[in-house]
Parts: C-alpha cells; structure tokens; sequence
C-alpha cells in the first residue's frame, strides 16, 4: 500500500535530518475500520508566520518552511493535500504589507508538488482585519468537505481578536452538523485549541466549548490545531486534540515558563523544535508521525 | 420631657454621625490602584497589592483596544481606549495573580503578559 510506502519515507527522511515521534496511543478510535481504498495521508503544517524579522529568535524565517516544502516534496508518494492551520503570515498594522506577505507566502508555498493546499487563518492573518486579506486571497476562513470517507470541519476561532467562534459560526456550524451521521469520522482544523489547555497564556477559545458541546454526541472526532507552537495531546471526552510543532519557532511548554517566550535559537542545532505531521487515516483510525526538520 | 427629647436628638445626631463615620472610613480603606495598557505591555508590570485587603483598580487603555484578563480570579473587561474601568478585587491571599490582554492588539501582543503581587 502506498500509505504504508509513505511512513516509511517519512521516517527515512527522519533519520537523515531529524526525529519522528510516534504518538499511536492518541489515535481517533480503532473502532471504524473504513474501506481500504479510502486509506490516505495528509500533512499538517503550522505557523509559518511568514514576515517575522526577529534575528534572535530566527536568523532564517523562511528556512524552516522551506526545509519543510523540500521535505514533502521528497516523499515518492504524495499527500493527498497539505493543510495549513493559521498564522501563515505573521501581522502587521500595514493593510498593504499585510496582503504583500500572504501574496508572498502563497508564492513560496506554491512549491509543494501536491494536488490540493488548504489554509485556515490564524489571529496574525486575520484578527486585525477580522479576516478581510486573508478572505482576499486564501478564501473562506470556515469550510467543509469530505474527503475519502472523512468530514473535515475547518473552525475559524481567530478573526474575532477576541478568539471566539461567534454566533454566526455556531449557526452555520449547527446547519453543517444537522446533515452528518453520529457514526461519521469527523476531523476539525482550529487555529486555537478548542479547550481551555492554558488560559493564562490565552491558549484557548472564548466559545469553544459551545463548539465542543455541538460534536458530544459524534463517536469519531479528532481536532488538529496550532497556535502553541509544539506537539501537545489532550482528551476532552471523547475527542482527542493534538497540536503541532510550528515552523518558526518554539514556545514553552504551558505554564512551564513565567511568560509564553520563544525559545532561544540554538545555533548549534538549527530549526530545533520545528516540524511538521503526517496523518494516515485508516477510516476513523488516524495515526501520526512528528518530522521535525532541524 | 424637654431633656427627654433633648437626649433623643443627641442619641439620634451621634447614630447619624456614628454611621457617616464608618462609611468614611469604609471607603478610605479601600485603596484604589491603576494599571495603564499600551501595545505592547501592562503598566506596571508588577502591581503589588497587600494581602486579606479588598482594593479597586482602575483600568485604562493608552492607545488602542485591549483586553484586561485575570484568568485565576474569573475576571475580565474590555479596555476601550480613553475610557477607564474600576475593578474591585475582593480581599486576596498572598500569591501571584497572573493577567494578560486577551484581545490581539498585533505583533507583540503575546507580551502582554503582567501580574498582581499580593503580599
């Protein structure tokens, strides 16, 4: 199976430039075995925060995500698309350079050899507008589709700067909901978590458990989500959440720090802490695989 | 009679007196401090308050809007620029009392990160 093909890409490319993390015991559900042709992979990538020019911190803004784009492009057998889950760009109060960096990203990004990218926003894209560049130029900021037996529900818990879903995208959310089976496999794409993981740090969504309450009743919910620049793993119930590594650069660990500081820029190991995911989906069954790119 | 009502409106003026004095001193006990948010950062940075003693704490934006959050004690209001807030905080023990702007205000909104220091 290609699938299988793909894992082992990921870890040869692992082993030739960075660590992979296998985090098997947070798989969905092995309850819904699917149809084997429905067997695919997507690749997760976050926070790119294309803009940011903070030496200290990152000497090579781009060179994280570059890495990242040569890595995918590597794999014999492609991702049947690769989501982005916020912060593409990182924010600016010029309206103007604001549109200029997403152009610019979308052009770097366009390097991927993959049929499909998807992005959703996250605040430095969208909050200072309330989503007006980004809708420009990337589209809806919350969306539906289906994809080889799988509902995917992108959230869009940014455009408000107070990190809230609104009312309007809990209606909309409750008329897309009203159409699918409890029994579906549903995966979300949030910028933000979806749960109260560290408020003191803002790492959480106004409304987000009105948006968790409405998939109670759902067996198969997986939530992927950025924001917090590192892998992270939680069970609300029954639907688990995972966050990725971002592409910039890392932050503490939740409330492991006085403040949500980047980490210090190692020199002697470059791009430490940034990566990217895999996910397979076996039907309900996901399973993921952390690439770091350093 | 006469000293009867007399002593009534003596009683009567030192209760009035009585209660004005307590409210007086009520409100002087109760201290009011200020915490001013800018982009990108709370002033100051370290409020420290005493402990066991119910204060107010005056809000104010400096520029733009901010939000004014203290997760710990379930207290949160909106800072609209030129308008001020007054917080009353209940008596404390002594600790850290983390706050935060949960409004993005831009890049360097994730800085915006201060504390109340009840000792």
């Amino acid at each position: 199976m290609a699938i299988k093909q793909t894992r082992r890409d990921f870890l040869k490319l692992a082993g030739s430039a960075g660590i992979v993390f296998s985090t098997g015991l947070y798989r969905s559900s092995d309850v819904f075995a699917g149809n084997p042709a429905d067997e695919f992979y997507f690749v997760q990538f976050t926070d790119t925060h294309y803009g940011f020019d903070k030496a200290k911190i990152n000497p090579d803004p781009v060179g994280g995500l570059n890495r990242a784009i040569d890595k995918v492009n590597q794999l014999k057998h492609k991702p049947d698309f690769v989501i982005f889950t916020g912060d593409l760009t990182h924010t600016t109060d010029n309206e103007d350079e604001r549109r200029k960096r997403m152009r610019e990203f979308s052009k770097i990004v366009s390097r991927l050899e993959v049929n499909t990218i998807r992005y959703i926003p996250g605040e430095h894209d969208a909050a200072l507008d309330f989503g007006e560049a980004y809708s420009e130029i990337f589209g809806e900021t919350y969306y539906t589709f289906k994809h080889k037996g799988i509902q995917f529900i992108a959230i869009d818990n940014v455009s408000d700067p107070r990190g809230s879903v609104g009312s309007r995208q809990l209606a909309w959310l409750d008329k897309t909901l009203a159409d699918i089976k409890k029994d579906q496999p549903i995966v979300i794409f949030a910028h933000r978590p979806l749960f109260a993981l560290y408020p003191q740090w803002d790492w959480t969504t106004a409304d987000g458990e009105q948006v968790l309450s409405r998939f109670a009743d759902y067996q198969h919910v997986t939530v992927f989500y950025g924001h917090i620049h590192q892998e992270h793993h939680h069970k609300t119930g029954h639907i688990v959440h995972h966050s990725s590594k971002s592409l910039i650069f890392p932050l503490p660990a939740p409330g492991s720090a006085p403040k949500r500081k980047p980490l210090a820029w190692d020199s002697r190991h470059p791009y430490r802490g940034l990566g990217i995911r895999d996910v397979e989906a076996y039907g309900a069954k996901l399973e993921l695989d952390e690439l770091e790119i350093g | 009679m006469y000293t009867k009502r007399m002593m009534l409106v003596i009683v009567a003026c030192s209760l009035i007196a009585v209660s004005g004095l307590i409210a007086e001193t009520g409100n002087r006990e109760v201290a009011t401090f200020s915490i001013q948010a800018e982009r990108y950062r709370f002033v100051p940075e370290v409020l420290k308050l005493p402990a066991n003693t119910p204060v107010q704490i005056q809000l104010k934006s400096r520029d733009a809007l901010h939000g004014f959050n203290i997760p710990s004690l379930g207290i949160r209001h909106d800072l609209f620029p030129g308008q001020s807030v007054i917080v009353s905080l209940p008596a404390l023990k002594p600790g850290r009392y983390p706050f935060l702007c949960d409004i993005f205000c831009g890049s360097g909104h994730s800085s915006m990160q201060a504390e109340i220091l009840v000792q």
